[in-house]
């Protein structure tokens, strides 16, 4: 699902008209892969970084790219076999999504709404480890959608915005049913990480609303400290639901803090 | 204002509540741990036919032993015991404070492990060897000899030395392959760095991997096959096996069994063919189970019995105490 979140500052009153924002956060995962395990699994983490580019003026572009790690357990680690301790499963987000869309007039002359299309990357490894054993698993999501951002400047200084994105169809590659099938393993044959990357992705099939869904909203407060820097907080959940070969249910909550410079 | 409020409260009300989302889960109890083991086994399990499991009559003997109020050390006895039934060196069990659990009767008794000594082994070998990083590999000539040694802990990135190897070897009378003793891994990286060993392609065996919870719900079979690959080598080769040869170590050898100029010597293989994975439990226990069928080149499953080999050599605890690796001495002998 392509992370959208609009930590960027809004044009209504700006003679600027680009933007570019980092953020940092801490989230909550909550994930269910019955590929890998009949359990949800549930942690917090402290690495979860973003970095947007938007700019705003006839069109309404933006790219953004994210990056998460998170690392459940369903219980705390513990020995084994003498000296051999479990470890945490390792799960890696990452999302870069290119939008554009289109500003449009708003009654209220405090109020932008844009909306558009976009198109986006949404890459999942993971290593499920299990003792002694580990496997790798994946999920990918190259695809179009829609986007809608809101935004309301209540003075000079402060300004909400709220968004929504909604990855609508594309090619979804996910683990085998039983996670490492002949396809699967022929797909590492070269042990090269990128080309094993593209026999993956190349084993993917098209899927829309009907097998994958995919939603990302978020609202964030920023306050422009003056015409070029504004800092902020932001608030994003994430939801992803894919029903093939095996259901996987995931959503995510991340509370940001966001620095953007404009010009 | 206040409307932004409500929309942030929603959402975060919303993403926290887990019963809202997510399938239900198995329950932490004896029960409800056995009844998922099980039903994942009776559902996953690849060998099942190969094996000759009758999963409901497991089901019926060890389900009865398990009650609400089973302690941890019940629970655990009950499961081994069953997964002790498939004798399957791709099926674990780990427990908090306790050694792994293989179901695999040599594996978990330590049956003849003794029988494989690599450091008697380097004492063959003339100084100068080369090892990789935890003996992943060891490599050398045989002392007195024209032979070249080497050795493969598991089956991964240890194989990228094989060219080198064959290399140093290319005047050689011949060279031994020890695959005793190996852990298994990802069996692509022996076929992809073994081109240079045969002219031809070779099937080396097929398989095929559950893709459902029916008896019969399988993936179709995939062949697999080794492809010439730079300059042949087309030296004797003798291959080294023994009950701990498992898994991608086996395929490994189904593969130099393809080739007319290899001898395999030693012990029968493990026989743990297919691919494994793992799963969690509700209590925090992990296992391992195997999910696919696996035919030779010969369309034969050896899957529980293992591939026998060509001349058998089982070294004796006796001459192992006295430095002597019997194998080894009739795989040189052998040239």
């Amino acid at each position: 699902m392509a992370a959208i979140v609009c930590s960027t500052a809004v044009f209504a009153n700006d003679s600027t008209k680009n933007d570019i924002s980092l953020r940092y956060g801490i989230g909550h995962l909550g994930k269910q892969d019955l590929i890998f395990s009949p359990f949800v699994h549930n942690t917090w983490s402290a690495v979860n970084i973003g970095m947007r580019y938007e700019r705003k003026a006839k069109l309404h572009h933006y790219a953004d790219l994210s990056f998460g790690t998170y690392q459940p357990i369903l219980v705390p680690s513990y020995t084994y076999d003498d000296d051999q301790r479990t470890a945490p499963h390792y799960f890696i987000l990452v999302n870069l999504t290119y939008g554009l869309g289109k500003a449009l007039r708003l009654s209220n002359p405090k109020a932008t709404l844009s909306v558009g299309g976009n198109a986006g990357i949404n890459l999942q490894p993971s290593v499920y480890s299990f003792g002694s054993f580990s496997s790798l698993g994946y999920f990918a999501f190259i695809g179009v959608g829609a986007w809608t951002k809101f935004s309301y400047r209540f003075s000079d200084h402060h300004r909400l915005d709220a968004g929504l994105n909604l990855p609508l169809a594309g090619l979804t590659a996910r683990s085998p049913y039983l996670i490492n099938d002949d396809e699967y393993i022929e797909n590492t044959y070269s042990h090269k990480g990128f080309r094993t990357l593209m026999a993956f992705l190349g084993d993917g099939q098209f899927r829309t609303l009907n097998s994958v869904q995919q939603a990302d909203l978020h609202v964030q407060y920023t306050y422009d400290i003056n015409r070029h820097w504004g800092i902020g907080a932001a608030y994003e959940w994430q939801f992803l639901h894919a029903s093939q070969p095996a259901s996987l249910i995931a959503y995510r909550n991340i509370f940001y803090l966001t620095g953007a410079f404009k010009f | 204002m206040r409307s932004f409020f409500l929309l942030f409260l929603c959402i975060t009300l919303l993403g926290s509540c887990k019963k809202v989302f997510f399938r239900e889960e198995p329950a932490n109890d004896p029960e409800a741990i056995f009844e998922d083991l099980w039903k994942n086994f009776n559902e996953n399990y690849g060998p099942t036919e190969e094996r000759n499991i009758d999963w409901a009559a497991l089901y019926q003997a060890y389900r009865p032993q398990i009650n609400a109020g089973s302690d941890e050390q019940t629970l655990y006895q009950v499961i081994t015991g069953m997964l002790s039934v498939l004798n399957d060196g791709h099926v674990g069990l780990i427990a908090p404070n306790r050694d792994r659990f293989n179901s695999n009767y040599i594996l978990h008794h330590s049956i003849g492990d003794e029988l494989f000594d690599l450091k008697l082994i380097k004492t063959y070998l003339e100084p100068g060897y080369q090892t990789g990083e935890d003996d992943a590999y060891v490599y050398g000539k045989i002392q007195g000899t024209d032979i070249g040694y080497i050795y493969f802990d598991y089956i991964g990135d240890n194989f990228f030395v094989l060219n080198d190897f064959l290399d140093k070897n290319l005047l050689s009378k011949g060279i031994i392959i020890d695959l005793r003793h190996n852990q298994g891994g990802d069996f692509t990286y022996c076929f992809s760095e073994i081109g240079r060993l045969t002219n031809q392609e070779r099937l080396v065996f097929r398989s095929r991997t559950k893709n459902g919870p029916g008896r019969n719900d399988f993936t179709s079979w995939y062949s697999w096959h080794i492809q010439p690959k730079g300059s042949y080598f087309d030296k004797p080769i003798v291959i080294l096996t023994d009950r701990y040869t498992i898994s991608a170590g086996e395929r490994s050898v189904m593969a130099f069994k393809t080739l007319p100029n290899v001898t395999i010597m030693g012990d029968t293989t493990c026989g743990a063919h297919s691919t494994m994975i793992g799963r969690e439990l509700a209590n925090g226990w992990y296992y391992t189970f195997a999910t696919q069928n696996t035919l030779m080149y010969d369309d034969i499953s050896y899957e529980g019995k293992g591939i026998t080999p060509d001349v058998r050599v089982v070294n004796s605890s006796f001459e192992m105490l006295n430095g002597i690796d019997r194998t080894l001495q009739e795989a040189i002998a052998s040239f």
